[in-house]
């Protein structure tokens, strides 16, 4: 089975892309090994607790806490995002492993195909 | 190499959809193949039908429909992403209860599978962001 590795780079609420991006994740653990890298504002999708309410929005991001029973249980982020949050890994609904720049660039070189959103 | 393209933004919010149309035309140009086109986000109001622009600008969906058709490229809309942004062809108007189909001709509804199948088979995969 390839192996495919997601990017998600969107702000989880800004618009409605972050949560149809979730669906992609969702479609492409029934077709192939699938990771994800969380890039930049991305990271913020994991970040618990999150409320949206009063703005009329379903929390799609803690659908992340389900992924491992989608066969999906390898997570990425850059180390740099990490210190620019104050976050802490432990802390998030599912932890990524940090990687440095030079790491993550072989990290998207060892996959098959690359699907970034 | 075999591309697939996925066009993510939105025609009237951003360039991605005339920037991923001037890309596949260099893609065939150069001697490559496209597996598959998927419009999703905004990027399936390029199939919108009802929408009309203004005379003395270039129309990109019909670039696209034309582009599909000359070359016999498959267009996909994401059916999801349409029909949040009322984007239905006969059987989905139906399913819905709207008033009348709002699909371009030249494109097809599909599921997010064809674009994860489109990006298996595919040596690159493309994206066009919002």
């Amino acid at each position: 089975m390839d192996k495919l590795l997601v990017l998600i780079s969107k702000k989880p609420y800004r618009s409605i892309d972050a949560r149809e991006n979730f669906d992609v994740i969702l479609a492409a653990s029934a077709f192939s090994q699938c990771s994800v890298l969380f890039l930049g504002e991305g990271l913020l999708q994991l970040l618990p607790g999150q409320q949206a309410t009063d703005s009329k929005v379903k929390v799609f991001t803690r659908g992340y806490a389900a992924l491992p029973d989608y066969g999906i249980d390898k997570y990425y982020c850059e180390s740099t995002d990490m210190e620019k949050w104050s976050l802490d890994s432990k802390q998030l609904i599912i932890e990524p492993i940090a990687l440095s720049p030079s790491e993550t660039d072989e990290l998207i070189r060892s996959f098959d195909k690359v699907l970034n959103l | 190499m075999k591309f697939m393209l996925a066009v993510l933004g939105d025609p009237n919010h951003c360039p991605a959809p005339i920037s991923a149309y001037r890309f596949a035309d260099a893609v065939l140009t150069a001697g490559h193949e496209i597996h598959r086109v998927f419009f999703y986000h905004g990027g399936v109001l390029v199939a919108n039908a009802l929408a009309e622009p203004p005379q003395d600008e270039p129309s990109i969906a019909q670039l696209w429909q034309h582009f599909g058709n000359e070359n016999n490229i498959e267009l996909v809309a994401c059916i999801a992403s349409a029909s949040r942004r009322g984007i239905f062809d006969d059987s989905e108007a139906q399913r819905y209860g709207k008033p009348a189909s709002s699909i371009l001709p030249g494109f097809i509804l599909g599921g997010l599978g064809q674009l994860i199948e489109g990006t298996l088979v595919s040596d690159r995969t493309v994206t066009f962001g919002s």
